[in-house]
């Protein structure tokens, strides 16, 4: 063995929940991810189970996306979202019938579905148990993240914010998993120093940065990223490894560009008669993804051609022992440099795998078999079993840093949503006035503190800020701010004086549900 | 909202969007000076990043239509039949090989796409008794097209997210 493999895979959707909708867009969100990542990604783990495999990997499901997952109400609607799915693919085989390229690929669409609705009933509709299933059976190590993934370095300067983001995640895990979080995975990567001793308090062990967090730590790593450094508070730093996050993204060397693939924008929802689609696009019979695809990448500039199944497997294989290839010589030229085989971290956006590239699952297989049953180039391992095999790690301070775009928080705050940030600044020092006024409020006053935070968590989120830098749904993310922002306000206000009005609280309670033990203390 | 701000909008696979427009730069960016690097370990990325800063990275969106598609004067066409029927709310109905679902009231409605030939279709019910009864029904399509005609209606707005959308 040569050296270790720690592959994460972060999962993570804004909360998204309507019920003043009965269909609402952008909760497909959600329910695209759990057919086409999520429910892979368990019927994986399922196989890697029963072949025996030491496939180690670390998840990272963040508290909004566990809220979504647990939820009945979204529960409920997933299940008629895939029942219609399952309806359409049956729909299709039927109407491909003097299609004979594209027969085959209706029909596989179809079993694929259905093998979701079976693997999704199979765990009771609640993915959040079947993961920790796995966990408890230690199969995979799952990681928290902030409470909402506020991007943390921009509530540094309001200490109980981030408090409460990292406080309220911890409580989320346990209620969630049964036990408490060793591991984080910091959104968008982003780590400040002193960032760390509220990670300590919060009792999480390790976390990630971007490869220049560590680079540019002080002293500069022996090892560079290749292995983690103590924090002073003696919270562990592992940094992404740039080698494997090229080999996904890169025009050349990235994978998911083979022309082989299959195509992402061309669906048929996009393709076929409106009238034979409207029952079931997501909302308002506009045209929209349904996850039924026929076509592959193609390559040029030409008309697109039919997906081939076998040949995107046979891409699959060639891309995962690329891959692996790949590490064995990362491995080979480090090997005399360290004295202990490098640590290389290659974390993903779970959403990538299935969604984006649609053979991403069939990757992951790919790739975790060949390591499994090959065992000498490299080990999968969790940054928390590297810890415990390697306890003894240099100790420096790493530097401001994050995945996005420029390595800082550009991406968050500038021109485009800067508002958001001077709106959060306000309300979050007025939350914790709210909990100095209320040392001992009473059961009413109690609740409407707890879903003030709740609605201040939600706007903080760093889905927002992104939504509206990028400008595609910004409306949608706006609204989200202020709307969490005004029942902030309003919730404030009756508290301060001293007239919480029930019924609206309890309306709001039913709509923004996340997170029902929330510690509002944590704002103090 | 308009439809084409939803339609960007899939999953919130936004760091995704974000890695696949901004990886490149930031990349670059994130570069470290290789004098002041002291592990030849650390040295080592520092010559990855700068390799990875001197290439295009893009994701599978690189070869979603153009968006000078949109532009140029276009033409599809498709033909598609509908098979619709009804049978007793116990039957079982096949068409081709493959069962289909009948609504609560027994009937059903099915399209069919009909490229250019003829075709047979077998439907056949078995009622709740056991009797079966038999269709077979025959189509025939054949195209003549002047200019570049399309076979699929693609919307030709779709395509990949212009950069200043992403970043």
């Amino acid at each position: 063995m040569e050296g270790y493999l720690c592959l994460v895979l972060h999962a993570h959707l804004p909360f998204v929940r309507h019920p003043e909708h009965d269909r609402f867009l952008e909760e497909n969100w959600l329910f695209e991810a759990m057919t086409e990542c999520y429910l892979p990604l368990l019927q994986l783990l399922e196989k890697w189970q029963e072949a025996g495999l030491a496939a180690r990997v670390t998840i990272s499901l963040t508290p909004t996306l566990c809220a979504m997952l647990r939820d009945p109400l979204l529960q409920g609607r997933y299940q008629r979202h895939l029942e219609e799915l399952i309806e359409l693919a049956e729909k299709e085989a039927l109407r491909t019938v003097w299609e004979p390229r594209l027969r085959p690929l209706a029909e596989f669409y179809l079993e694929r579905f259905v093998a979701a609705r079976e693997t999704y009933r199979g765990w009771g509709g609640d993915l959040v148990n079947a993961f920790r299933h796995y966990q408890d059976a230690g199969r995979i190590e799952i990681i928290t993240s902030a409470a909402t993934h506020a991007l943390l370095p921009l509530l540094a300067n309001h200490p109980p914010s981030v408090r409460a983001q990292l406080g309220i995640a911890r409580e989320d895990y346990r209620r969630c998993f049964g036990r408490d979080p060793e591991g984080i995975w910091l959104p968008e990567c982003a780590y400040y120093e002193g960032l760390e001793e509220v990670l300590r308090l919060a009792g999480l062990r390790w976390f990630i940065t971007e490869t220049h967090g560590l680079l540019h730590a002080r002293p500069r790593p022996r090892y560079g990223p290749f292995a983690p450094v103590y924090t002073r508070a003696e919270v562990a730093a592992f940094a992404r490894d740039q080698a494997c996050a090229r080999q996904v993204w890169s025009r050349t060397e990235g994978y998911p560009g083979d022309a082989r693939y299959r195509d992402f924008y061309r669906d048929i929802g996009f393709d076929l008669d409106l009238d034979y689609l409207r029952p079931y696009l997501a909302a308002g019979g506009i045209r929209s993804f349904t996850g039924i695809k026929y076509h592959r990448i193609t390559g040029g500039t030409g008309p697109k051609a039919i997906y081939e199944r076998p040949a995107a497997l046979a891409a699959v294989n060639e891309h995962a022992a690329h891959f692996l290839a790949a590490r064995a010589e990362q491995a080979w030229r480090l090997a005399g440099l360290l004295d202990r085989p490098p640590a290389i971290v290659a974390p993903y956006d779970a959403e990538l795998f299935g969604h984006w590239w649609f053979e991403g699952p069939e990757f992951l297989d790919a790739l975790v078999r060949t390591i499994c049953v090959e065992k000498q180039t490299v080990r999968l391992i969790t940054p928390g079993d590297y810890l415990r095999e390697h306890p003894t790690n240099q100790v420096a301070t790493p530097a401001a840093s994050s995945w996005g775009e420029g390595g800082g928080w550009r991406v968050w705050l500038n021109e485009k949503n800067e508002w958001v940030f001077r709106q959060l600044a306000a309300a979050q020092l007025r939350m914790s006035d709210l909990v100095r006024r209320f040392p001992n409020p009473g059961p009413l006053q109690h609740r409407a503190l707890q879903q003030a935070g709740r609605e201040l968590l939600l706007a903080q989120a760093s889905d927002w800020p992104f939504i509206l830098h990028t400008g595609t749904s910004a409306d949608y993310a706006r609204r989200r701010v202020v709307d969490h922002l005004r029942r902030f306000d309003r919730l404030e206000r009756e508290l301060t004086q001293d007239r919480v009005d029930e019924a609206a609280l309890a309306a709001v309670e039913a709509q923004d549900n996340l997170f029902p033990e929330l510690d509002y203390r944590l704002w103090e | 909202m308009t439809e084409c701000s939803i339609r960007r909008e899939s999953i919130g696979s936004l760091e995704i969007e974000r890695l696949i427009q901004g990886e490149a730069r930031r990349l670059a960016e994130a570069g470290m000076p290789a004098a002041e690097a002291e592990a030849q370990a650390a040295a080592q990325v520092e010559a990855m990043l700068a390799q990875a800063a001197a290439e295009p990275i893009s994701s599978p969106a690189a070869a979603a239509p153009s968006a000078g598609e949109s532009s140029r004067s276009w033409f599809s066409i498709n033909a598609e039949l509908v098979v619709y029927g009804a049978a007793g709310p116990e039957a079982e109905v096949m068409i081709g090989d493959r069962r289909i679902r009948l609504r609560p009231d027994g009937s059903f409605s099915y399209r069919f796409a009909l490229p250019d030939g003829v075709y047979e279709l077998p439907i056949a019910a078995t009622g709740s008794g056991g009797e079966t009864r038999r269709v077979r029904l025959t189509f025939s399509r054949s195209t003549v097209a002047e200019g570049e005609v399309r076979a699929h209606l693609q919307d030709p707005s779709l395509k990949t997210p212009a950069p200043e959308n992403v970043e």
